[in-house]
């Protein structure tokens, strides 16, 4: 079987002239927990966006489940996306955003019940499915938001930088779900900017910087070529620089 | 104290480096003001610039009649139509015209009226000169006194109606003068000499003492409404409830444009396009609920119409037309207006904008729509403009239902325009979205 995401010197330029991406490369296998890591303004979501179908035009070759972007159809039911903000109705009840998305993913009856009421019990949040998303602390708005993606099952999860804003307790939560989907042979694609945090839970990592990939490869392979540096932000430092991004 | 004027500082650089919103913020009051004004000021200027027509049905033929033509064509108030298709106009043909709706009004002098009026004046003038007093010279009763009859098309507004009754009768009263004077001049012509020895002060006296002129003038004015037999007498309420219902109802596009921004600015319409559900059930199911909501809304105005107007002393809300075509103009009004919030929700980025653009373009459609002023005294200019607001067309589906008894057959046309205009909003909102692209690889 072929790579889940397989991209080729992809390019995108919005509209005010703001170069996003200037020639990636990237390639995600099955199983894999993709780390995409670059400072502010790197180009991660609008790579993300791109990988997920939601941002066109842009120039190169994307392939997401072997499927060219841009010719035929997008294979949506395989890919669930965890949005960096808190993409919910906060006058809806989670277990009521749950059913509405459920059902935009084309789940209903007993299975979209049943699916909800398991993604509920696996993010811990049964007990607060009843109360409206606008009455919820940081931590379960975030935990319901990474619910969502996960209604249809998807076999690959997208999520833009999951964790921001957060306590430890929810963030080590969240991070061990993620580890546990990942078991279950869900192939992740995943952004972040703590490093600490991408060098526990990926396998693989892209290093990103004003649209260009600095490295690219497996998370030990990257270490090993950058002996001097103890950690991955000691290299996402060494290679993205010390100074302050717009 | 420093945070105020850090934050004032902020909000000063925002606003004025966000040029859409200055455009919408300064522009967009400017085309609203002038857009009124023009409206406003066409009513005078129309009716002082002879833009509106009056058809004048001249039985009489006489002095009576031809002064009639001749003070309205030189008051200014209205172009004089006497003829239509070259020939002359007949009482029948004014009623048939007006029902139609192709005219707004016209006069009727009916035959004999001048001869009727010098009767009147002899009766009047006679005391002048025989000296007999005037209480026992009593004019002539109301019944055989000349009548000259106005006829006013139904959906007239009653201000207008008023205003136009004031300026018909200052007109006779005008018209009646110079029969009098003409008459007097007859009549004083017939003596040989003055010779009594009374002094001017004493002669006026003793003929204004005997001139006995009924205070409503001689000539009287009798209205008709022509209309088919359904339909009640105008009345403000009768006007007012469907167009101003027609102007709340638009107003819709503000939450429908609201909610696509916001759903945008959440995120969760991002969301939603990464899930496998069309995009026509996201927005269908938008267009629905707004849909919905317009329809009530207009619901609740009519039982205003219906039940509270009248227990405030207002007439009630007559239902004259063909009550079936009503949802169907309803509907496709709503479906326009929730059509253009889209559009809105599209076009715009933030809130403030899509609500700020949306209400002056609704108040703009509502003064070209004929809400705030019947679009026939409007200058041709604005008459044609009026053409490109959905507001006019529903306006005058309205008006045909609610005041002139009109059915289906008679707003068929309106309503396609107005279900055209909400698909051409959907397209456009469609193509905006796409052209943004914000919804990828997306479609329909």
């Amino acid at each position: 079987m072929g790579p889940v995401v397989e991209i080729t010197d992809l390019k995108k330029t919005y509209a005010q002239g703001t170069e996003a991406l200037a020639g990636v490369d990237l390639c995600v296998e099955k199983g894999d927990t993709f780390g995409i890591l670059g400072p502010n303004g790197a180009g991660k979501t609008t790579l993300i966006s791109i990988i997920c179908g939601i941002l066109a035009p842009f120039s190169g070759n994307v392939k997401v489940f072997g499927q060219t972007l841009g010719k035929g159809r997008y294979p949506r039911k395989l890919v669930g996306l965890v949005p960096q903000d808190i993409a919910l109705y906060p006058t809806l009840t989670a277990r009521e955003n749950l059913l509405y998305f459920g059902r935009m993913q084309g789940l209903s009856g007993r299975t979209l019940t049943d699916s909800v009421k398991k993604t509920l019990g696996f993010l811990g949040l049964a007990e607060s499915s009843n109360r409206r998303v606008e009455v919820c602390s940081g931590g379960i708005r975030r935990r319901i938001n990474l619910s969502v993606a996960l209604l249809g099952e998807p076999q690959l999860l997208v999520l833009d930088e999951p964790t921001v804003g957060i306590d430890v307790q929810t963030r080590v939560n969240i991070l061990e779900k993620i580890a546990e989907l990942n078991k279950g042979g869900m192939t992740v694609v995943y952004t972040s900017h703590y490093m600490e945090e991408a060098q526990k839970v990926c396998k693989q990592v892209a290093v990103i910087t004003s649209g260009r990939v600095l490295t690219n490869g497996a998370l030990k392979e990257v270490l090993s070529a950058h002996k001097e540096c103890g950690n991955l932000e000691d290299v996402f430092l060494k290679l993205t620089g010390r100074s302050l991004r717009e | 104290m420093k945070e105020f004027f850090a934050t004032l500082h902020k909000e000063f650089l925002i606003f004025f480096r966000d040029r859409a919103g200055l455009g919408i913020v300064f522009l967009m009051p400017m085309v609203l003001v002038l857009v009124v004004s023009l409206v406003q000021e066409s009513t005078w200027v129309a009716i002082r610039a002879q833009n509106m027509e009056v058809l004048v049905v001249d039985d009489d033929g006489e002095s009576l009649g031809k002064a009639v033509v001749r003070g309205l064509a030189d008051s200014g108030l209205c172009r004089v139509v006497t003829k239509i298709s070259g020939r002359p106009i007949t009482v029948e043909d004014a009623r048939t015209t007006i029902m139609s709706g192709r005219y707004r009004f016209a006069v009727i002098v009916p035959a004999g009226s001048t001869r009727r009026v010098r009767e009147e004046m002899e009766r009047a003038t006679i005391p002048l000169f025989s000296g007999e007093k005037a209480a026992k010279r009593k004019v002539g009763g109301r019944d055989e006194a000349p009548r000259v009859t106005l006829m006013l098309a139904p959906d007239l507004t009653s201000l207008f109606q008023e205003a136009l009754i004031a300026n018909i009768r200052l007109l006779l009263r005008g018209v009646e003068m110079v029969v009098l004077q003409e008459e007097i001049v007859t009549r004083v012509a017939g003596f040989s000499s003055w010779g009594t020895g009374a002094t001017p002060e004493q002669d006026e006296e003793e003929m204004g003492g005997n001139l006995v002129l009924p205070k409503r003038g001689l000539v009287g004015l009798g209205l008709e409404y022509p209309r088919k037999e359904s339909i009640i007498l105008p009345s403000s309420v009768q006007q007012n409830v469907p167009a101003w219902s027609l102007f709340g109802m638009f107003f819709i596009l503000i939450p429908m444009a609201g909610s696509i921004i916001t759903e945008r600015v959440q995120g969760t319409l991002i969301r939603l396009y990464t899930t496998p559900a069309p995009m026509k059930a996201v927005f269908g199911g938008k267009i629905a609920m707004y849909t919905a909501v317009c329809c009530v809304q207009f619901c609740l105005m009519l039982g205003i119409g219906l039940f509270v107007l009248p227990l405030l002393g207002l007439p009630t809300l007559v239902i004259t037309g063909g009550a079936a075509a009503i949802p169907l103009v309803v509907f496709s009004a709503a479906l326009a207006a929730v059509g253009f919030g889209l559009l809105m929700g599209c076009v715009f980025s933030s809130l403030m904008k899509a609500a700020m653009f949306g209400a002056v373009c609704i108040v703009i459609f509502a003064a070209l729509g004929g809400i705030m002023v019947p679009v026939f005294v409007m200058p041709k200019m604005l008459k044609i403009i009026s053409n490109i607001s959905p507001l006019a067309w529903a306006q005058n589906a309205f008006t045909e239902i609610f005041a002139r008894g009109g059915g289906l057959s008679d707003v068929w046309v309106e309503i396609c325009a107005l279900l055209f205009f909400s698909v051409a909003s959907l397209v456009v909102a469609w193509i905006v979205e796409h052209g943004k692209g914000r919804n990828g690889f997306r479609a329909l």
